[in-house]
């Protein structure tokens, strides 16, 4: 039996023009708009952090501590204080945001990749290979993420690269399984039926037809999974299994200035919050383009 | 069995141990306590906690910076907190075995590129800034230290690497006592002082333990007086055979010269020409700059107020819970 799905719109996925309806919708829905806002704000100004910050994230200033060996508070040379080393907080949490948005943008968009090919794959090719994929989404589910996170990046010395490797591994999942549902009503539609009428092979469709549908749930899987890859890079690196010192990271600033919550709680907010701030941003801008997308309303559960 | 003053209850192993009265202790009357536990691992942070709450009598040394100061300017806690310096030093061992350090110039480039000023400044003042090898608390040594020969100069160590053939610097890693009181700052210190040169450090933790037989280009290194004699130190340090994976000797340092200035130094009586013939030898041991001496430390205890006869041992680290003893 056909199902109904709405015509093939290349726009709906690339180059979407100023008056698509899902254009449209995005601008109507204000959450996704305020998150796309900050989420635009926190990359620029981490990508513009050689430009942006006063001082070099990683210098020990002598003046940068009280005698005592307090941090210092706000001032011009240091606009949001020095942490515990001296170390001026603002170039620190610029220069922070770089590591961890790389670190969270790289995974987001390897796992995303990753699960896209799979459920693609599987999805349309069904049995041995339905069964195959599936059966691997589900072991690689059914580990503690965490856990497994940190036991892979000790074995492989934490560095950006193999952490990005090993977030992007344990999280392709959430996409393989929402592109492979998509997949499974996609093939029994009749443009699909069609073109296999017509002599069209596997690859073709898979890749001319298929994939062009799926494209709008990968971007919101995308932008969920960047906020998902952020909170997952920071807790490993909060847990010493991450970033290393004295690499600037939020995950791993909020670990190293823990002790200073009641003394100079800026130190472990500052980082706190714009760990919250981007996750809450990339998870509005996600769910805002997931009802854009969708020409139904969108009950979807991604 | 035992003929001390407290005797072995119950021991979990990485958890706590009880120590109970010795009734049969030769000293009448002593100890006071009928009971003593021990808690192993607990955060300093939480041992500082805990002693507030009243659930805890002393948390040892290692009180995090940012409680310290806490403390300190605390009119409820001040007169709480212990302070008496070490007869100590922390260091950091170049292990002159292998390149690049088995180069002079590059040893020497490290001891200008420490700033130990600084490295004081993050750990709150706790110690005083060491020139040398010895302890200036050692007996005789009357608080002064030898001459500084390495002055902090960063233009000046990264001219000894360009001479050394390092001109854009190398990669290299410190291996980090990680139980070490102000390990952080410590590593944190080095790794930013030698960035600044061209030297990129990555941080190992290894237990105190392991250091010495880690066999790292660079480790932390930490001793601190066993007897009362400058003897303890330069032995460990720089005797050739002592620099063995595991010795005391994690530089490596095997100078014939100081073997033998040590052998003639260490049957010296007594007094002026003892303690002259020691400094004699720290000097040249600075002159091989195998080790990179950081500070010599202050210990810092915080107890209950509640504590009494609380006295600190002058050789090695411990306390003498011999007298202790609670208020009512």
């Amino acid at each position: 039996m056909a199902v109904d799905v709405p015509a093939f719109e290349p726009e709906a996925a690339i180059g979407m023009r100023p008056s698509h309806p899902a254009w449209r919708r995005l601008r109507k829905d204000p959450l996704a708009l305020a998150g796309a806002t900050l989420g635009l704000v926190i990359v620029a100004a981490s990508a513009l952090a050689p430009v942006l910050a006063p001082h070099n994230p990683d210098q020990l200033f002598t003046n940068g501590l009280t005698a005592s060996g307090m941090p210092l508070g706000p001032s011009a040379a240091f606009p949001l204080g020095t942490d515990q080393y001296g170390r001026d907080e603002l170039s620190r949490l610029l220069y922070g945001g770089q590591t961890s948005l790389a670190v969270a943008v790289s995974s987001a968009a390897f796992a995303t990749a990753i699960g896209l090919l799979l459920g693609l794959v599987g999805g349309y090719l069904g049995g041995a290979w339905d069964n195959a994929i599936g059966r691997l989404t589900d072991v690689v589910m059914s580990f503690p993420l965490t856990l497994f996170a940190i036991a892979t990046v000790l074995i492989f010395h934490p560095t950006v690269g193999s952490l990005i490797a090993v977030i992007s591994l344990i999280t392709w999942t959430y996409a393989a399984r929402l592109i492979r549902a998509e997949v499974l009503v996609l093939r029994q539609a009749d443009f699909v039926q069609a073109a296999r009428a017509l002599g069209a092979t596997d690859g073709r469709i898979l890749l001319r037809h298929l994939a062009p549908h799926v494209l709008p749930t990968a971007i919101v899987r995308f932008a969920l999974s960047v906020a998902q890859s952020l909170l997952l890079e920071s807790s490993l690196s909060f847990l010493g299994a991450g970033i290393q010192p004295p690499t600037p990271d939020w995950g791993l600033m909020v670990a190293q200035s823990e002790p200073y919550y009641a003394t100079d709680p800026l130190l472990v907010f500052l980082p706190g919050a714009a760990i919250l701030l981007t996750c809450l941003a990339f998870t509005y801008l996600g769910e805002g383009l997931r009802s854009a997308l969708d020409p139904r309303g969108g009950e979807a559960t991604v | 069995m035992t003929d001390g003053p407290f005797r072995l209850l119950s021991w979990t192993p990485g958890q706590t141990m009880v120590l109970e009265r010795n009734p049969y202790y030769y000293r009448r009357g002593l100890p006071y306590l009928d009971r003593l536990t021990f808690d192993f691992g607990v955060d300093p942070s939480v041992g500082v906690l805990r002693v507030e709450a009243g659930q805890a009598d002393l948390v040892g040394d290692g009180i995090p910076a940012a409680d310290y100061l806490q403390l300190r300017s605390s009119p409820q806690w001040s007169a709480d907190v212990a302070t008496r310096p070490a007869i100590g030093v922390y260091l950091l061992a170049l292990n002159t075995r292998v390149a690049p350090f088995n180069n002079l110039k590059v040893r020497q480039a490290v001891e200008m590129a420490i700033n130990k000023r600084h490295l004081l400044q993050l750990l709150n003042g706790r110690g005083v800034v060491a020139n040398g090898i010895l302890p200036t608390t050692l007996p005789g040594f009357d608080g002064r230290d030898i001459p500084d020969l390495y002055p902090y100069d960063p233009a000046k160590a990264r001219a000894l690497l360009r001479a050394a053939g390092f001109p854009h610097g190398f990669s290299t890693t410190l291996g980090l006592g990680s139980e070490l009181a102000g390990g952080d700052a410590i590593g944190t210190e080095v790794q930013a002082d030698l960035r600044a040169v061209g030297i990129r450090v990555t941080l190992k933790p290894l237990p105190s333990e392991a250091t010495a037989i880690a066999n790292m280009p660079m480790t932390t290194y930490t001793w601190f007086m066993d007897y009362p004699d400058p003897a303890d130190f330069v032995d460990g340090f720089t005797s050739c055979s002592a620099a063995v994976v595991g010795g005391s000797n994690p530089a490596f340092l095997c100078d014939h010269a100081l073997d033998a200035a040590a052998n003639a130094a260490r049957p010296l009586p007594l007094g002026p020409a003892r303690v002259a013939a020691y400094r004699r030898i720290d000097l040249e041991v600075m002159r091989d700059a195998a080790y990179v001496p950081l500070y010599y430390p202050l210990f810092t205890f915080f107890h209950s107020s509640r504590l009494r006869g609380y006295y600190v041992n002058l050789a090695w680290f411990p306390a003498d819970y011999t007298t202790l003893s609670l208020a009512p």
